[in-house]
């Protein structure tokens, strides 16, 4: 096994994400509707518990970014119909159930908020999802330095459900004004997914860059639990990756990607299975949102790890502060240790693979910190 | 050739001047045109408005010369009418410009001597003289455009995508620029073969061009229609353009007022997919149903001999999607031809009864691919880069379908054979055309063909979809008199589906009010998944029963005062447990039949609140509706503006309040105003209808209006309380069913004759019933039940009447459907007797089946007498006498189970069987 032969790349960045700022939670009326705020110093993000507890907003601080297209919404208060929230165009990232119209929201109400040094918490609650007798609690949190916000999602079946209950998450962040590249870890050789067929790329297995220009819905089978998206113009990541359900969602669901028209938006779609419900059940999921901010492309998620892969040079980044320790890669020509540093949000550690390890074929492992394992894939397309 | 088209072909420059002897005019009660110099010239008759004249030029561009034809212009002096002959070494255009309306109408017609098709795009070019600066831009869609500096435009007719069929929504045929007080439009004949038109409006040089694009085959003279409009915008400027539309040209908008089912409410596939309940459904006021895809294959609905069996692209067959009348199809066993003479059993046995409108491959615009590839590769419509051309599992579930062309094509003639098939053989009484829309070029082989519609763009000649679907709705009209088309789209059609929810505000804020502006006066209903109330009240189960019945009372009202704002129909899903729904049926369907309005031209006073409103009918006969979604009642002045609601007439209309009983109400006409003080309770539907009009009225005049109604007569009584003499004529309404006779003092006059008025004179228009010869009173008592509730109800026909015997059953099951719900006692049931001495007994009901005329009277023995010419008739009928009779046996039927409100609700809040209270707005 070769031993250790790489270099530090630290981003420009890397002085922008120092972790000094208290993390805390700020509620302001806008336009008649409440909007939580939780900030950890590294990323602003956006909540709005009526609208189905979307986030509305992920601002990096020190790229004075925001990654999410503002969301142009309104409350109608009408004589006859409830109080509805309303929203022209979508953006955002929201959970979804099957058969909702995409105009609906799921009213959440604030059950409890909570504030600290280290972390914030917005916890909500709603007694039904989208009507079905299954309440919700929905956590949002954020910790004091990381790029990155955990989403639970516990929910309770009160009775047995008539229906099998499907449950996706719609996650329309924007990256740049241009409409985002999306890539997602896809297995070409699967037809169908719950019921559902599936876009046909050839067999092929790898990170499937949609980069399409005209109208495209693709829906296809995922090799891991995330999906990603990017602007052309500009270095970071934004990666959604589902942490409790995602082998779930990885052997039974099916993910897509879609663009409407001349949109600039670009949608990105996490399917999991139907799942039958009986009274008393507990379904809990969790995802995050993470980013990359040094990354201009990804291969892997790990942990909070990004991989990503330019020819022979490997970029590893996090979007939280890790310890160093050792990455193991392997691949058909051996294997090789590197030691990583210590890596914070903004950081990129870089590997010459090829003086590492010789001519490294398309596809490699990875093993990081922690015991993470990853394959990292060749890029795809249609 | 596409820099060509960039740089040359939009150019807006003006070749050919069409020049004009003076002294021509053509005059409307809005607009003046005649000739000024070289120029056409128009000037407003509306004072005060935000033009004065515009001069308009007329200019036909060539698509393949990428020039502005020129030649001579001749033109012609005629009383009420001025001619422009414009002529080349290849082409000779006239046009006509008459009055229509309050709108000058130019008919044109464009001849082409050349030996090549000619690509034209004539157009109309106004440079406006404004008093103010307009500020809107209207497409012709349904969102009004800012003007802003630099020009704005509409190109093509192709507008938002609808759903996923790929189709588009299509452009109400106009464009305008409006100020506050009023705008100029230009415009042409709604439904006329027109693929591409376009509209521009350059604020710098004040200007408005619109044209469209024709292609026109050698030896070909093509007819192309133009308006000339100038609107009042103070209630809306497009809605007036709109509206002068249908005063122009109603016929394209009217259906027979005795066409069969159209009238009626949808039955939601009550009928289709379950057995038929005929006492239901006339309940529901059912006149139709949605015969989903009885065929096994799209683009062979006749199931032709040979193109049974094939190989399916999407199988397995879903089942559940093949019924008739509740009969499950076993689809992957069953024979062709078992199961054509399973459809023409069920179709002979029930089609006709109860409106079974045949799906037909959508509107002919899709046809099984394999079946398209190998028969009709000529009508494959796969060209239009903004469409998409092949859907999965589409219409018949099982299937991949492509986009095919039903005009000219192979397909078309298939098509049209296998419609007349199915009138003939199975005896379909109408068709079902899903996803009647446009907006998708077709640029295949039959644009070769001298077809109408034809267009050209970058990419060659095309035919929006749009032209065929319309073409064949007029085929079937032609082919099978008396077949009626239902659409889902915005197209031709005998009643026009908006499937859409009311509920999903935003999507009926997108599409209303385009959709219904093309809709206009015809029979319409909504058809969508109801009140949808998981979505809408998604936190349903935080609420308490009383927050869910105030919350499905004020959808209730929200769901009524839409209908009445748009005059669209509905079905059970939203009617089951609200009373009301259903009590409002003859109100509303005696409005939908008057015929929607696109403009309400009322003012309301600061106090009275009405955010729902709308008008119905012509002339005389209108209907005003006006909606408190509040929770306070309010009360304050309305002021009709006449004008705008009589087409320049002149007329001064007298309004009553919409009562069953009758209603009184002072009117006061001041200037060209009708006043009224309304009062609006909360959440109520406020209906007010025309009780006369009035010719050359003084500026002020007080008049008091009454009514009072009953089945077999209604008296609309007007007396002049101030007012100058004077002479003017008197017009009274058109009521439906009924012999008007007008009075004025007691003497008989005719509508419309000049009389001599003064204070104190009386009009009194009477109104007899052409079929009620009795008061409802006589029917209500009529001896039925017993005390106890036991059927007791003697029906008596002759033995060898059979249209009777089947009518007679009808009240059989209006009795038993009582009993089942427990209404009556169970026990009694209707006793049907034939011994020719009990006709016209005492407490027995008569039926006839041999009468010349539908009549309702009684015997001189105090029977009841039903008596109509033939089966259908007496049916319909005794159907008539039983919805009266359901006011001596309320029942309405309660909350279920239904698209939009799921059974886990209603179980919920322990609302299954229940109703909520019955309001009776009307009485």
């Amino acid at each position: 096994m070769k031993k250790l032969f790489a270099f530090v790349f630290a981003a420009a960045l890397t002085g922008l994400y120092a972790a000094g700022t208290e993390c805390r939670i700020s509620e302001n009326i806008i336009d008649k509707v409440a909007v939580y705020t939780l900030d950890n110093g590294v990323l602003q993000v956006k909540c709005i518990p009526e609208a189905s507890g979307l986030i509305s907003g992920i601002y990096s601080i020190p790229e004075k970014r925001e990654m999410i297209a503002p969301v142009r919404y309104k409350v109608i208060v009408d004589d006859l119909m409830p109080r509805r929230f309303s929203v022209k165009g979508h953006s955002g990232v929201k959970e979804l159930a099957g058969g909702v119209k995409m105009e609906f929201f799921n009213d959440y109400r604030v059950r409890k908020k909570e504030s600290s040094a280290e972390k914030c918490v917005l916890e909500l609650y709603s007694r039904s999802y989208y009507a079905r007798d299954i309440s919700v609690v929905k956590k949002i949190t954020v910790k004091r330095g990381e790029a990155l916000l955990k989403v639970s999602i516990d929910f309770t079946a009160h009775s047995t459900l008539d229906k099998a209950f499907l449950f996706w998450l719609n996650a329309i962040g924007s990256m740049g004004k241009e409409r985002d590249v999306v890539l997602i870890p896809v297995d070409g050789n699967i037809k169908t997914r719950s019921g559902k067929g599936l876009s046909e790329i050839n067999g092929k297995r790898g990170i499937f860059v949609d980069d399409l220009p005209d109208i495209h819905n693709i829906y296809l089978a995922p090799t891991a639990p995330w999906m990603a998206r990017y602007s052309k113009g500009r270095a970071g990541i934004q990666t959604v990756v589902f942490r409790k359900g995602g082998d779930d969602v990885v052997n039974k669901g099916y993910f897509s990607t879609w663009k409407h028209a001349q949109s600039p938006l670009h949608t990105i779609e996490m399917y999991f299975d139907k799942r039958q419900l009986k009274k008393g059940d507990v379904w809990n999921l969790e995802y995050d949102i993470l980013y990359f901010a040094g990354l201009r492309s990804l291969r892997a998620v790990a942990g909070n790890y990004g991989i990503d892969r330019e020819g022979n040079t490997l970029l590893i980044a996090s979007a939280a502060p890790v310890a160093p320790g050792v990455l193991k890669l392997q691949s058909g020509n051996g294997a090789a240790e590197v030691k990583l540093p210590e890596l914070t949000p903004g950081k990129v550690f870089k590997v010459d693979l090829e003086k590492l390890m010789g001519k490294v074929p398309s596809t490699l492992t990875a093993v990081l910190p922690g015991d993470v394992t990853c394959e990292i894939p060749e890029q795809i397309s249609l | 050739m596409k820099k060509f088209f960039k740089t040359k072909l939009f150019a807006v420059v003006c070749g050919a001047v069409l020049c004009l002897p003076a002294y021509s005019a053509v005059t409307t009660p809005a607009i003046k045109l005649q000739s000024s110099g070289n120029n056409l010239e128009v000037i407003s008759k509306l004072p005060g408005g935000d033009w004065e004249k515009a001069s308009v030029k007329m200019d036909i561009f060539d698509g393949k010369s990428g020039k502005y034809l020129t030649g001579k212009t001749q033109t012609s002096d005629l009383q009420d009418k001025v001619i422009v002959k414009f002529s080349g070494s290849d082409y000779n255009c006239v046009t006509e410009f008459t009055a229509l309306g309050e709108m000058i109408y130019g008919k044109m017609s464009f001849t082409n001597n050349s030996k090549v098709d000619k690509w034209i795009e004539p157009g109309l070019v106004a440079g406006i003289t404004f008093t103010r600066a307009p500020e809107i831009f209207w497409d012709g869609f349904g969102k009004m455009r800012k003007i802003g500096k630099k020009p704005i435009e509409r190109k093509g007719i192709k507008g938002l995508a609808l759903a996923h069929i790929g189709a588009k929504e299509l452009p109400f045929p106009a464009a305008g620029v409006f100020g506050k007080k009023s705008g100029f439009h230009f415009g042409y004949k709604v439904f006329d073969d027109v693929s591409y038109a376009s509209a521009i409006y350059d604020p710098a040089k004040k200007e408005l061009r619109f044209t469209q694009r024709h292609v026109v085959a050698p030896g070909e003279t093509m007819n192309i229609n133009w308006f000339i409009g100038n609107a009042s915008s103070e209630f809306g400027g497009a809605e007036t353009a709109v509206q002068q539309h249908y005063n122009a040209y109603p016929e394209r908008w009217e259906v027979d007022q005795d066409a069969p089912y159209v009238w009626g409410n949808g039955a939601h596939y009550q009928t289709w997919k379950k057995k038929p309940d005929i006492e239901l459904m006339r309940r529901l006021k059912a006149t139709w149903d949605w015969a989903y895809t009885p065929y096994k294959r799209a683009g062979d609905i006749a199931c032709r001999e040979g193109l049974w069996d094939y190989k399916m692209g999407n199988p397995p067959w879903i089942t559940k999607w093949q019924r008739f009348g509740g009969k499950r199809v076993p689809m992957y066993e069953i024979s062709r031809e078992d199961y054509l003479k399973l459809r023409r059993e069920e179709y002979r046995k029930h089609g006709k009864r109860f409106g079974w409108m045949f799906y037909s491959n959508c509107a002919g615009t899709w046809c099984e691919i394999g079946l398209a590839k190998e028969r009709y590769p000529d009508a494959i419509s796969n060209q239009d880069p903004h469409a998409n051309h092949i859907l999965k599992k589409w219409s018949t579930w099982h299937d991949w379908e492509i986009r095919v062309f039903s005009m000219g094509t192979t397909f078309a003639k298939a098509f049209q054979e296998d419609i007349d098939y199915l009138v003939d053989d199975i005896k379909v009484p109408g068709f079902a055309f899903d996803c009647a829309t446009g907006g998708v070029s077709y640029y295949g082989p039959a644009t070769k063909k001298q077809l109408p519609g034809r267009a050209w763009d970058e990419k060659g000649v095309f035919i929006d979809q749009s032209v065929a679907v319309n073409h064949m709705v007029d085929y079937i009209h032609s082919s099978r008199p008396g077949t009626v088309v239902f659409s889902n789209g915005q197209l031709k059609g005998d009643h026009v589906m908006f499937e859409r929810d009311f509920v999903r505000v935003e999507e009926l804020a997108s599409m209303m009010p385009l959709y219904k502006w093309y809709i206009g006066a015809r029979p319409s209903l909504v058809y969508g998944s109801g009140f949808r109330f998981n979505d809408v009240i998604a936190n349903w189960r935080n609420m308490s029963q009383d927050e869910f019945k105030e919350a499905i009372c004020k959808l209730g009202i929200y769901e009524i005062f839409n209908q009445f704002k748009y005059g669209l129909a509905r079905t059970y899903i939203t009617q089951y447990g609200i009373p009301d729904a259903v009590d409002i049926f003859p109100e509303f369907f005696e409005l939908m039949r008057a015929g929607w309005r696109a403009s309400v031209p009322v003012k309301m006073e600061k106090s009275l609140y009405a955010p729902y409103k709308a008008a119905y009918g012509k002339n005389e006969n209108i209907y005003l509706f006006f909606g408190n979604s509040g929770t306070e009642k309010t009360t304050g002045q309305v002021s009709v503006i006449n004008d705008q609601l009589t087409g320049y007439s002149g007329d001064k209309l007298v309004f009553v309040g919409k009562k069953r009983r009758g209603h009184t109400l002072a009117n006061r006409f001041r200037g060209k105003e009708t006043r009224f003080r309304a009062t609006l309770p909360s959440r109520v539907p406020v209906l007010y209808e025309t009780a006369c009009a009035i010719s050359n009225a003084p500026d002020k005049m007080d008049l008091l209006a009454q009514s009072r109604k009953d089945i077999n007569k209604e008296t609309y009584t007007v007396t002049i309380q101030k007012s100058p003499e004077f002479t003017g004529a008197i017009k009274i309404r058109a009521r439906r069913g009924f012999d008007p006779v007008l009075k004025l003092n007691g003497n008989v006059i005719q509508p419309g004759t000049p009389q001599n008025l003064k204070a104190g004179d009386v009009i009194t228009a009477e109104y007899t019933s052409k079929v009620f010869a009795l008061p409802q009173k006589k029917i209500l008592d009529f001896p039925y039940t017993a005390k106890n509730g036991k059927v007791i109800c003697k029906v008596w026909y002759d033995a060898n009447d059979k249209d009777a015997e089947r009518a007679a059953k009808r009240f059989d099951d209006f009795f038993k459907f009582l009993q089942d719900k427990n209404v009556l006692k169970k026990g009694g049931k209707v006793q049907f007797v034939n011994a020719p001495e009990l006709r016209g007994g005492a407490g027995v009901i008569t039926l006839d089946s041999t009468a010349k005329a539908a009549k309702v009277s009684l015997t001189p023995a105090g029977g009841l007498l039903i008596a109509a010419p033939g089966e259908d008739a007496l049916e319909k009928t005794v159907s008539s006498v039983l919805d009266i009779m359901d006011k001596r046996y309320p029942y309405f039927l309660p909350f279920a189970p239904c698209g939009g409100m799921p059974g886990e609700v209603l179980k919920y809040f322990k609302m299954t069987g229940k109703t909520l209270p019955l309001n009776k707005f009307f009485d």
